[in-house]
């Protein structure tokens, strides 16, 4: 027995130590961590992939940040990986890869063959953030924007805190890749712009399956968001040039949507979007007393308004062909499937009835009673 | 020392190990390819049926009154006909064993160690795989009531999926758009192997009826880890996407996040050789059962390194996860054969010895 016990440590003692031979190490001095990868339009049907990897250099008692930018002219992404390892002293990992930005031609042309292989590396996270910029993908990458932190960081934070935020619809690669396969709804993503000595979130792209086809613009986002997904949180303001309302700001918003269908003596389908939405008030500049009946006064008008805008939001939607709030997923829970197989076509949202309707409640007004 | 028998619990827990196991990992995408819309209904189907299989193998062993499958068998049929089917259904339980750690760690090297050879890695899983067999079935079972408890542990953290499920892309439609599927119900009903092991448990199970309900649980518990596992697919991503994934439940725990850690799959994956080693020792035990019935006086450890060593050899052959997956299809259309075909072949020495002894009795 007692012989079987020693025998039985050594061989642990050698699997443990015979783990170590495995070629598969990653130390992480010698790895460059990928963190933005861009993608720009190039001639035909080439592409430019611009790289970031920040790299941390420890000597003696001072450690240093330094990133290596890597830019060049491929077919593929895969392509230009292959090339640039011949640069780095690093070997170049795209695990820790947490934004990818592609630019607005490139978007424009179709995105799938670029999604390729960001699907079949099992290294690339479901959740890393994607984002449509205007301008080139690698002038984003390549500046270093004064006053803030390092731009692959200063992107990943921006996007992650305007998505907690809900003041931009929560889109991941995930979400994209999953709207891109369902049938009934339209993929999108945060586009990004430079302004300046800073970066922006300057609206929404739309995507008719991979190819963007047009833009919300950021005074849009809200009206989007309410009309894509519940929210429970987020802020939006607004202006208009009436005595009652010269400008308002609500925080703490919460909306529920609901997207009714019926079909109409025609046989059209007629859709309903009917949102509730309630907000605190942080800032009110106009005529009417809070704290009064002349509260309903404003909620009325506050409703009108999105409601235009929501609207506007769908006939464009209508007129680009682009499904991006999933009312195809509605129709398609509701109607048999001979029924669906019939409809669902290209361009469907345009043979549709879309209405919008809002309530806007106050749910409170701050810490003045006025 | 008398055996201990083994508790019906245990047998319950080791079924339902050795039914799941790598399989639900790519289980939705069988799914959706062959049955499209909601085809995870079809889960409860198969399980009606395969429910029904086990209730043949419970009559065996009522009818044998507990005797050991072997017993039964040579007690109605010539030894000459028994030995090809032994050996027969032996080398399909060796090659089942040896290829399902063969699939496991060809995903695992795909996602953890690229370039670090298949054949070593699957040999320190054999090893292990070895040392958890010789312990014999008893300590088997106990062993396993471990890593069930491991396992099961899992389970909640599918829950923090919820998030981004919606019942909206299930669709009303059922088995839409699907093809292929008698393939597909192999496919589905290959997921569910690993019940009909319990024929050769009978001489090991408490001498009373009790036990068999618990292979009945064992193989529910499996359906409701495949339904949870296949609908939260199903509304997490897509069934158009469904079919494109690889490894759908690989990339749904990659999605999920915890505060202090991030892409948690490579773990997970990890965890899931204890489902490996109990699935694969069992079936390289019920080889060594059957060689055993063909050479009583061989030691049967002995027997069991020398599948074990052959079974790698066999598995040395197909190289890419996707030549293994088409193996398994074939070897499943044989397994479900075995599965049917045991008992009956079982009830059939019963019939046989009955009207023997009715005549000796006359």
């Amino acid at each position: 027995m007692h012989r079987r016990v020693r025998i039985g440590v050594l061989v642990l003692i050698f699997l443990t130590i015979a783990t170590g031979c495995s070629k598969d190490n990653n130390i992480l001095e010698r790895a460059g961590y990928v963190r933005t990868v861009g993608f720009d339009a190039e001639k035909g049907d080439m592409i430019r992939v611009t790289v970031n990897i920040p790299i941390i250099i420890a000597e003696a008692s001072e450690t240093q940040q330094q990133e290596e930018i890597f830019s060049k002219i491929v077919r593929s992404s895969k392509e230009a990986r292959i090339l640039m390892q011949r640069k780095t002293s690093r070997k170049m990992v795209s695990g820790q890869i947490n934004t990818i930005l592609f630019n607005e031609e490139l978007s424009r042309r179709g995105l799938w063959s670029h999604m390729d292989t960001l699907l079949r590396d099992f290294t690339i996270s479901k959740r890393t953030e994607i984002a449509v910029v205007e301008g080139a993908a690698r002038d984003i990458i390549e500046t270093h924007l004064p006053g803030h932190s390092r731009t692959n960081q200063y992107i990943d934070r921006l996007l992650k805190k305007e998505f907690e935020n809900q003041t931009l619809p929560h889109v991941l690669l995930h979400h994209f890749c999953r709207d891109y396969f369902d049938e009934g709804r339209d993929p999108i993503t945060p586009v990004l712009t430079r302004s300046d000595k800073d970066l922006e979130v300057n609206g929404i792209a739309l995507f008719k399956k991979d190819r963007m086809v047009g833009k919300l613009s950021a005074s849009d986002i809200f009206y989007f968001s309410i009309m894509y997904h519940d929210q429970n949180r987020g802020e939006f303001t607004l202006g208009l040039n009436r005595p009652e309302l010269y400008s308002i700001s609500f925080h703490a918003i919460n909306n529920s949507t609901r997207k009714t269908i019926s079909k109409t003596p025609e046989g059209k389908y007629r859709v309903e979007i009917k949102i509730d939405i309630h907000g605190g008030i942080t800032e009110y500049i106009g005529n009417l007393k809070m704290s009064t009946s002349e509260r309903a006064e404003l909620e009325q008008i506050l409703s009108r308004h999105i409601e235009e805008e929501c609207n506007r939001i769908v006939k464009k939607m209508q007129q680009l062909g682009v499904d991006s709030i999933g009312i195809g997923q509605h129709i398609r829970n509701k109607v048999s499937y001979k029924e669906w197989r019939a409809f669902y076509k290209d361009n469907y949202i345009q043979d549709m009835d879309i209405v919008v309707h809002t309530s806007f409640k106050v749910k409170n007004f701050g810490n003045f009673f006025y | 020392m008398a055996q201990e028998k083994l508790h019906r619990f245990s047998i319950a827990m080791l079924i339902f190990n050795t039914q799941a196991g790598v399989v639900q990992f790519t289980l939705p995408r069988t799914i959706a390819t062959y049955f499209g819309t909601n085809g995870w209904i079809i889960l409860i189907l198969v399980y009606l049926i395969v429910a029904l299989n086990i209730m043949l193998i419970n009559a065996v062993y009522r009818l044998g009154k507990g005797k050991s499958l072997f017993d039964i068998l040579q007690g109605g049929l010539p030894r000459f006909m028994l030995i090809p089917v032994y050996l027969a259904v032996g080398s399909l339980f060796a090659l089942i064993g040896c290829l399902v750690v063969k699939q496991y760690v060809l995903i695992y090297q795909m996602i953890i160690f690229p370039s670090t050879s298949d054949l070593m890695l699957k040999i320190f899983v054999d090893i292990l795989i070895f040392l958890f067999v010789t312990k014999g079935i008893y300590n088997m079972s106990k062993a396993n009531l471990l890593m069930v408890f491991i396992l099961l542990a899992i389970v909640p953290s599918g829950f923090m999926m919820l998030g981004d499920f919606d019942l909206l892309r299930l669709s009303p439609y059922v088995f839409k758009e699907g093809r292929d599927w008698l393939k597909g119900f192999a496919s589905v009903y290959a997921a569910f192997m690993g019940y009909e092991l319990s024929i050769l448990l009978f001489p090991y199970a408490e001498k009373n009826n009790k036990w068999l309900k618990y292979v009945h649980l064992g193989n529910s518990i499996s359906l409701l880890i495949y339904l949870f596992v296949a609908l939260l697919c199903y509304g997490f991503f897509n069934y158009h996407e469904l079919k494109y994934l690889s490894f759908p439940m690989l990339d749904m725990f990659g999605y999920m996040q915890f505060p202090f850690v991030e892409r948690i799959q490579n773990f997970i994956f990890s965890l899931f050789l204890f489902s490996i080693i109990v699935t694969s020792g069992m079936y390289f035990w019920s080889s060594q059962q059957m060689y055993s019935a063909v050479l009583p006086k061989a030691p049967w450890k002995l027997l069991l390194f020398l599948i074990m060593t052959l079974a790698i050899g066999v598995s040395y052959i197909p190289k890419s996860l996707i030549i293994v997956e088409q193996w398994f299809d074939v070897l499943s259309l044989f397994e479900i054969g075995a599965a049917i075909g045991l008992p009956l072949l079982a009830l059939l020495a019963i019939l046989i010895q009955k009207g023997r002894s009715k005549r000796h009795a006359s």
